[in-house]
């Protein structure tokens, strides 16, 4: 009996392990792009919101594209409300770019913010495949580095969309 | 931490099918850096891929990163798949290397089509890829001489 409860955890934790596994790094969607929905703002209040707290994270902003704005002088009348903000401008970005360059894709981030069926969304790249494909030419200080840079940028978009 | 990501990343790196799923990169030589961030940047224009910005990195090695996007080409692919702006504009980066030489890279385009095939028209595909096929132009007119 005991043996039997024994192999049915056993059977259990490995099944949920495999979800885990399928779940996370199955949908290259879900590996690659965090996104948040705003639902109690609109566009402009957005996009306002995130540029101040990039800031006072010390996720400094180095310009806005403003896409559709762009779009709309060229003619273009129906493309959803769309800016690219260009951010997270950190003072070590001379070493790590130098060392390893295609970190450039990172650092600095953009974060899209656009507005499909009437929800404000914010997306940003999470940082791990970049991360796992240098992992022989990263230092361990390197990935710290870039793993706290995208977990602000990630608490900044969540305190966002509250 | 670097050992936790990556046995973390273990499954990624089984299931990665190429060397560089996310990069790809040129060497160009004989030729000066600033003559390479010239002529790419006007080759880069003549395909109409614009660079919206220019960002200097390091004066030793020297390196810069140019910000580029063809607009037509972002407006149809963000109409499918507005998350993929997080990627954009796309990265151009330069670097002087010890040797002299300078390296072109930027991201693996057809890398990322094969990674999200699913989510992309048959419209979209031929966007990104003629995207890949003008940078990859621009890149080799520099290599040329122009």
């Amino acid at each position: 009996m005991r043996t039997l409860i024994a192999f049915l955890i056993g059977a259990s934790l490995i099944i949920l392990f495999m979800f885990f596994i399928k779940y996370y790094f199955g949908d290259p969607y879900r590996l690659l792009f965090y996104t948040v929905e705003i639902k109690n703002k609109n566009f402009d209040q957005v996009v306002e919101d995130l540029k101040a707290k990039l800031d006072k994270n010390g996720l400094k902003v180095i310009r806005m594209l403003p896409l559709s704005k762009a779009l709309e002088a060229r003619g273009v009348k129906d493309f959803m409300k769309y800016t690219i903000v260009l951010a997270c401008d950190i003072p070590q970005k001379k070493e790590l770019l130098t060392k390893v360059p295609s970190m450039s894709n990172l650092i600095p981030c953009s974060v899209a913010v656009y507005e499909k069926e009437g929800v404000v969304k914010l997306t940003t790249l999470k940082e791990i495949i970049f991360l796992a494909e240098e992992k022989d030419n990263l230092s361990n200080e390197d990935v710290q580095l870039v793993v706290d840079t995208y977990r602000t940028l990630r608490k900044t978009l969540d305190e966002v969309s509250k | 931490m670097r050992k936790v990501l990556i046995l973390l990343l273990f499954p990624i790196l089984l299931t990665a099918q190429d060397k560089n799923l996310l990069l790809y990169k040129e060497t160009i030589k004989d030729m000066d850096f600033e003559e390479v961030k010239f002529f790419l940047k006007s080759a880069l224009d003549g395909k109409n891929m614009n660079v919206l910005t220019v960002m200097d990195i390091s004066d030793k090695p020297r390196m810069t990163v140019f910000y580029v996007c063809n607009l037509n080409y972002g407006e149809k692919i963000l109409r499918k798949f507005p998350e993929f702006g997080a990627i954009a504009p796309c990265r151009i980066y330069i670097l002087e290397k010890p040797d002299g030489s300078v390296e072109v890279g930027y991201i693996n385009i057809p890398g990322l089509v094969k990674t999200f095939r699913k989510y992309f028209g048959k419209e979209e595909v031929e966007m990104l890829m003629k995207a890949d096929k003008d940078i990859k132009e621009a890149i080799k007119e520099v290599k040329e001489g122009m």
